[in-house]
């Protein structure tokens, strides 16, 4: 009886130490989060962030350097930096894959110390009507949202 | 969840062919690789090779007509005074519409409102596409119907569309996000000046051009025509 209970036990513990891990191979919003909580809250610089990023695809002509996603192609972050290498400013665009992880909601548990705002307007153009959503933080940072409120990209510009 | 469910649309804008004829109402989804990515509720969802398929659009309702001839509620332009309309104008709208793909006509309750004269000079029709409201006005006969009517159904399927194929447009199209959150436009040709003032504007009159202009491929690349003829679900 005893030696089923340990063969039981031990069928239990390998099950148990093979479960796959559900964050594998460390995705890429956790990366991204880690970037923009290293710039916002660590001062990453330049050397810093390209340790992580890699080198800038493109620098336009405000000297914003863009960083684009290197399987979908899609921008990522565009980041202007001082002469020194410190961040001025930022603003970052979630991809496909990081959805749930910037999700409005998420954003506002992970943002609460920075007493986030829910903003909206609306815009005449010539030919249709606009309306625009944000969350404006006390921190500089702003996220921008869509009507379905599914977040678009959020800024942020150091004080 | 929606976004969850929404995050296996993923579309090579490279391939430019169809291997399956997918019927109206649904758009192709062609053959691709999916990352691996965690959904909402924390489900972790391995990479895959997703085969090719027809998808509904989400946000497709039975459409239903209204021509209304007051003001509608919340609209900005205060000033522009609003009529009722002719029999002639009703029947012409409705075989328009007739005629447009689903993705731009079946959105549900379309408000379709007529006014004498736009705030702005020239402006045959204005939308206000979160309510699924068009005004047009007494200069639209100097324009193709088909073309106003198709340009601000555009404006509301833009405003339909998850942010996933907004983003996609947005890549395609070669708009930039700049660091301080400025959107701006990089683009040699556009179908429209006014193209270059924002996504939405740029997608309007791209979608018109495709669907009213014979010589479209003069004024749009290849890519961003492949890319709207799989939001829009046409193969033409």
């Amino acid at each position: 009886m005893n030696k089923k209970l340990n063969v039981l036990a031990l069928l239990f513990l390998i099950a148990c130490t093979t479960t796959t891990n559900p964050i594998q191979g460390q995705p890429q919003a956790l990366t991204s989060w880690n970037i923009i909580d290293g710039i916002m809250l660590e001062n990453w610089n330049k050397d810093k962030i390209e340790s992580v990023l890699g080198h800038s695809d493109k620098v336009l002509t405000d000297s914003t350097n863009l960083y684009f996603d290197q399987d979908t192609k899609m921008q990522l972050f565009a980041i202007e930096y001082k002469a020194d290498g410190q961040v001025v400013s930022f603003s970052f665009k979630p991809q496909e894959n990081e959805v749930a992880e910037f999700s409005l909601d998420k954003i506002k548990i992970r943002w609460k110390n920075f007493k986030c705002a829910d903003k909206s307007e609306q815009v005449t153009h010539r030919d249709y009507i606009e309306k625009r959503y944000w969350l404006e933080c006390q921190n500089q940072a702003i996220v921008y949202y869509s009507n379905k409120k599914e977040v678009s990209y959020l800024t942020f510009t150091r004080k | 969840m929606k976004s969850a469910f929404l995050l296996f649309i993923i579309l090579p804008y490279s391939s430019l062919t169809f291997a399956i004829d997918c019927p109206e109402g649904t758009r192709n989804v062609i053959a691709h690789f999916r990352s691996d990515y965690t959904r909402i509720d924390g489900t972790y969802v391995r990479s895959a090779e997703v085969k090719e398929s027809c998808r509904k659009y989400s946000f497709l309702r039975p459409s239903k007509l209204l021509f209304l001839h007051k003001t509608p509620t919340a609209w900005p332009n205060r000033n522009e005074k609003f009529i009722d309309w002719s029999a002639k104008e009703k029947q012409e709208i409705s075989n328009i519409l007739k005629s447009l793909p689903k993705a731009l006509t079946q959105v549900g309750t379309l408000k379709l409102h007529r006014a004498r004269t736009s705030k702005w000079e020239g402006n045959a029709a204005t939308s206000l596409p979160e309510e699924n409201i068009i005004t047009f006005y007494n200069n639209v006969s100097s324009y193709k119907l088909r073309n106003v009517l198709t340009h601000e159904l555009s404006h509301i399927l833009w405003k339909n569309l998850d942010q996933n194929e907004r983003e996609k447009y947005f890549s395609i199209a070669d708009w930039i996000l700049n660091s301080k959150g400025e959107i701006f436009n990089q683009r040699a040709i556009v179908s429209e000046e006014d193209g270059r003032t924002s996504p939405e504007e740029d997608f309007a009159n791209n979608v018109e051009h495709l669907l009213t202009n014979k010589n479209y491929d003069q004024k749009i690349s290849p890519l961003i025509v492949n890319c709207l003829k799989q939001i829009i679900g046409i193969k033409r």
